[in-house]
């Protein structure tokens, strides 16, 4: 290797370690920024809480095992709307895909539907389904449905003309196109779908916990705005973005695995 | 010699919700076997319409073709190498064999012997990302050629490609073709690729296209589409075809 070669790749070896450092750093900042600002009184420490506050409040609620109630009911009912919301989306993309009347009648009330703030059907959601995990999985669905269907449809359309019509000459059935074609193509879509999608189900979970649950994380924070402990709130919150950061890691290794293949 | 392929009074009209629009008007032509016969004609005349419909994808509105051959194998090369980038060369090569249902390791050693005998044994397991334009493109042959077809459909089978993987690929699907004694129909907006590479020349018109002439290219020294192209008679056949064209009016 180069002299030259080495240099760069130092250089750039050392603006990781500064980009990682200065993230590492902004963080500790923020931390003890606000924990001192509230030991101050600085900033209403009921109001703001404190980090300290914080970290106490999350190891009582784990060492009791209330935690891991909440956290379990909320992926619980995360990976289920999930699995139900991809499943749905590509069986019903590809119904769209089968059938182009289907897809150009349903085409404006999907675009109604995408537009629509789910939040609003959440009243007849709760009567409909009832004050249960149907209502929270409905919401969910509500929200990572209309998305993964419009994702994995968008990506069956931009298939290229070109392999289509090289299949059909070779006689290829629809069928044979969606096994050999259409599906392979669109794997990376696919794939980028279930990272929105798990974003979306998150928050259409939290939603339906905040509406009707009686456990799980969103009625951790709402349990804590009732009763104006803003500790409990924020450790919620806490959880929840520990919660959101593992499960689209763990998306972001299942995409490396899959697009591998 | 005999005729592979006989075209009657073809036409295709295509009807879309507001107008119906004429893209080929009465076309008749023989395919002879063994021959390259290419279309030439300007932009969206209909040529790759007519091979569509040739090719079984798309259907005339008028008129008949008849291949002298009961249930004809069909082979159909088009813009681009439209390889598959998640299956590997032989699995591109042998995509059409599985549709077909005849990927037996008879047919599978075949295109073993078509990828050994044009220069792709070595990349056989690569994927198509790792190899050149030209070579892509002879995959795409050997693709088709898989299906062991009675014709070939050639749609712009260069034109993705830059001027001098062109004449280089044009030069050995050229000799692919004359090799495997395979009759060819090819489109092109190319008249020097057309002339070089051709056994007859069909000059359509502007859209809705119908045959304009016939040339039948008998070269001096008739050699590959490269040589071909020194012909004395090369000039004159490109002026005189460029004027039948049209392009200018």
């Amino acid at each position: 290797m180069s002299a030259e070669a080495k240099k760069i790749m130092k250089k750039k070896k050392q603006q990781k370690w500064f980009i990682l450092g200065s993230q590492i750093f902004l963080v500790i900042a923020f931390i003890g920024l606000w924990e001192v600002l509230s030991a101050k009184k600085i900033i209403n420490p009921f109001i703001f809480s404190s980090p300290s506050r914080i970290w106490q409040t999350l190891s009582e609620l784990a060492l009791s095992g209330e935690l891991w109630k909440h956290v379990w009911t909320t992926l619980y009912e995360t990976l289920l709307a999930f699995g139900i919301g991809i499943s749905l989306g590509l069986f019903i993309a590809i119904l769209l895909y089968e059938i182009p009347v289907l897809a150009k009648i349903i085409d404006p009330f999907l675009t109604m539907l995408n537009s629509l703030p789910k939040v609003a059907l959440g009243p007849i959601i709760i009567i409909w389904s009832g004050a249960n995990i149907k209502s929270i999985i409905v919401m969910a669905l509500l929200i990572n449905l209309i998305v993964s269907i419009l994702n994995i449809y968008n990506g069956f359309m931009g298939v290229d003309e070109i392999k289509i019509k090289l299949l059909k000459s070779f006689g290829a059935k629809r069928l044979q196109l969606l096994r050999y074609l259409i599906l392979p193509e669109s794997k990376r879509t696919i794939i980028s779908s279930l990272k929105i999608n798990i974003s979306m189900t998150l928050i259409g979970v939290i939603m339906g916990e905040f509406l009707v649950s009686k456990q799980g994380i969103g009625y951790l924070i709402i349990y804590g705005t009732q009763v104006f402990n803003l500790t409990l709130v924020m450790s919620g919150i806490v959880v929840l973005i520990i919660l959101s950061f593992i499960i689209y890691e763990c998306i972001t290794v299942l995409e490396k695995k899959l697009s591998k293949k | 010699m005999n005729n592979l392929l006989e075209i009657k009074h073809l036409s295709k009209n295509y009807v879309t919700a507001k107008e119906e629009i004429e893209a080929i008007h009465d076309i008749t032509l023989a395919i002879r076997e063994n021959e390259i016969v290419t279309l030439v004609g300007t932009s969206g005349c209909g040529k790759s319409s007519l091979l569509s419909i040739l090719a079984g994808i798309d259907q005339l509105s008028t008129g008949t073709f008849l291949f002298q051959k009961e249930n004809p194998v069909i082979g159909y090369m088009l813009q681009n190498d439209a390889l598959f980038p998640w299956l590997t060369i032989f699995e591109n090569a042998i995509l059409g064999l599985k549709i077909q249902h005849k990927d037996t390791e008879e047919n599978k050693n075949y295109v073993r012997h078509l990828l050994k005998t044009y220069h792709l044994e070595e990349f056989m397991d690569k994927y198509p990302s790792e190899l050149s334009g030209g070579m892509k493109q002879r995959v795409a042959l050997i693709r088709t050629l898989a299906i062991k077809p009675d014709i070939l459909l050639l749609d712009e089978p260069f034109s993705a490609l830059d001027y001098q993987s062109r004449l280089a690929v044009s030069e050995d699907v050229f000799k692919i073709i004359k090799r495997e004694k395979i009759a060819t129909i090819m489109v092109s907006h190319d008249i020097a690729e057309a002339i070089s590479m051709s056994d007859r020349i069909v000059v359509l018109s502007k859209r809705p296209c119908t045959v304009k002439k016939i040339y039948e290219i008998h070269l001096s020294n008739a050699s590959t589409p490269i040589e071909n192209r020194k012909a004395k008679e090369f000039a004159s056949l490109y002026d005189a075809i460029w004027r039948d064209l049209d392009y200018v009016s």
